[in-house]
């Protein structure tokens, strides 16, 4: 199961640059003034750490780390 | 042995402002230039067809070259949007324009962008395998033909351009063994329906960004080379973004993965050649690795490398 900081690692590692101090994790990733190619490099990331291929439809849904925590735990629950 | 001699392209002077054009999406000046890379798209005129934009491609080639018209043996364009309606085949029509003479051997490959690395292949086996001695790469596929300028996902990104690149005997260049990726189920997401360009841009960044590090790893193992033996990296400047998160996963070379695409766009199997042509003249670049992705969904990776001395007769 992926924890909220190897999310936050895995942001770092794809190039997208947040702010930790702006409590980033409930956030939309627009409102943390990411555009949709920052977002792909964090799926991408992700990609790589679990292994799990991310669908086109579960795209839309991922659009904040608390949103990722939660779809990856689902995920690796089953 | 057959090996690339010299490249050329023409850039059409009419262009698409991007950042206004970006600026109707709702889009940023920082989107347009740091993630699509593009801040112009060059378009060619209305009118001007495919075969023109290679007729200009090569006529550039046999002006800064010592290719002589006559001495041309082969001629192959790379397009998926050639001419009318693709018959009879581009390459054909350029024949006729150029006014070449009928022992020429013509024909079109239909790829994307991984056409310039197919075609190096594919042109350099042609000759050896019927003894002919010079050919034409042409790469003209100008998407303006299919884009809709509503269509954001699209018309963001794509420039027209064409390039024309001389294959023959005492070349400077090397071409080496390719390796291929075809991703069949996905080449849905990357597709002309109703006579329009439709991308899945997840689809494309996604399998762009998982197979591209990869071959490029496979291909070094083969030839028992190290990243850091590889003195450029071009890939297909599909986007900023695409280029930089393939060059990413190699922090050691990471500033040889050539990022320029700003006054061109995405101009498909154009965007290696027109890198390359860059590139190829300078005595400190001994290897170059090309790797072209997109439609199919289709990759294509390949090593050249430079040669100490011309090879006469061999």
């Amino acid at each position: 199961m992926l924890t909220i900081e190897q999310i936050l690692d895995a942001i770092k590692s794809s190039g997208v640059e947040i702010d930790k101090s702006s409590m980033p994790v409930q956030k939309t990733f627009k409102d943390l003034g990411l555009d949709s190619m920052d977002v792909f490099n964090i799926l991408i990331e992700l990609q790589d750490i679990t292994g799990i291929e991310i669908p086109d439809a579960d795209i839309k849904d991922l659009q904040s780390i608390e949103k990722i925590y939660q779809y990856f735990k689902t995920k690796v629950s089953g | 042995m057959i090996g690339i001699k010299h490249i050329t392209s023409y850039i059409p002077r009419d262009f698409i402002d991007n950042v206004a054009q970006g600026e109707k999406f709702g889009e940023s000046r920082d989107y347009i230039i740091n993630k699509i890379g593009a801040y112009r798209l060059p378009r060619k005129l209305n009118g001007q067809e495919t075969s023109d934009l290679a007729c200009c491609a090569i006529e550039k080639l046999l002006n800064k070259s010592d290719l002589l018209q006559e001495k041309m043996e082969a001629l192959v364009v790379v397009t998926q949007n050639g001419d009318g309606y693709g018959l009879p085949h581009t390459s054909a029509i350029v024949h006729k324009k150029l006014g070449l003479s009928q022992d020429v051997a013509t024909f079109d490959v239909s790829l994307g962008c991984s056409g310039y690395v197919y075609g190096l292949v594919i042109l350099k086996g042609f000759l050896q395998t019927s003894g002919l001695k010079s050919g034409v790469l042409v790469t003209a596929d100008p998407y303006s033909k299919i884009i809709d300028p509503q269509e954001r996902m699209t018309t963001l990104l794509f420039g027209d351009a064409a390039t024309a690149t001389w294959l023959g005997e005492d070349a400077i260049w090397d071409i080496g063994q390719p390796t291929y990726v075809t991703d069949s189920h996905r080449g849905c997401h990357l597709a002309v329906n109703g006579g329009k360009l439709h991308m899945n841009g997840w689809q494309i960044f996604n399998f762009a960004a998982m197979n591209v590090p990869h071959q490029i790893a496979m291909i070094l193992d083969k030839e028992e080379l190290t990243v850091e033996e590889v003195d450029l990296f071009i890939v297909h400047q599909g986007t900023a973004a695409i280029v930089e998160a393939i060059a990413r996963k190699f922090p050691t070379v990471r500033e040889r993965f050539i990022l320029d695409l700003s006054s061109t766009g995405n101009t498909v199997s154009s965007s290696i050649p027109i890198l390359l042509e860059k590139y190829y003249k300078k005595p400190s670049i001994k290897r170059v690795l090309l790797s072209g992705f997109g439609v199919g969904l289709s990759l294509a990776t390949i090593l050249l490398d430079r040669r100490e001395e011309p090879h006469v007769n061999d």
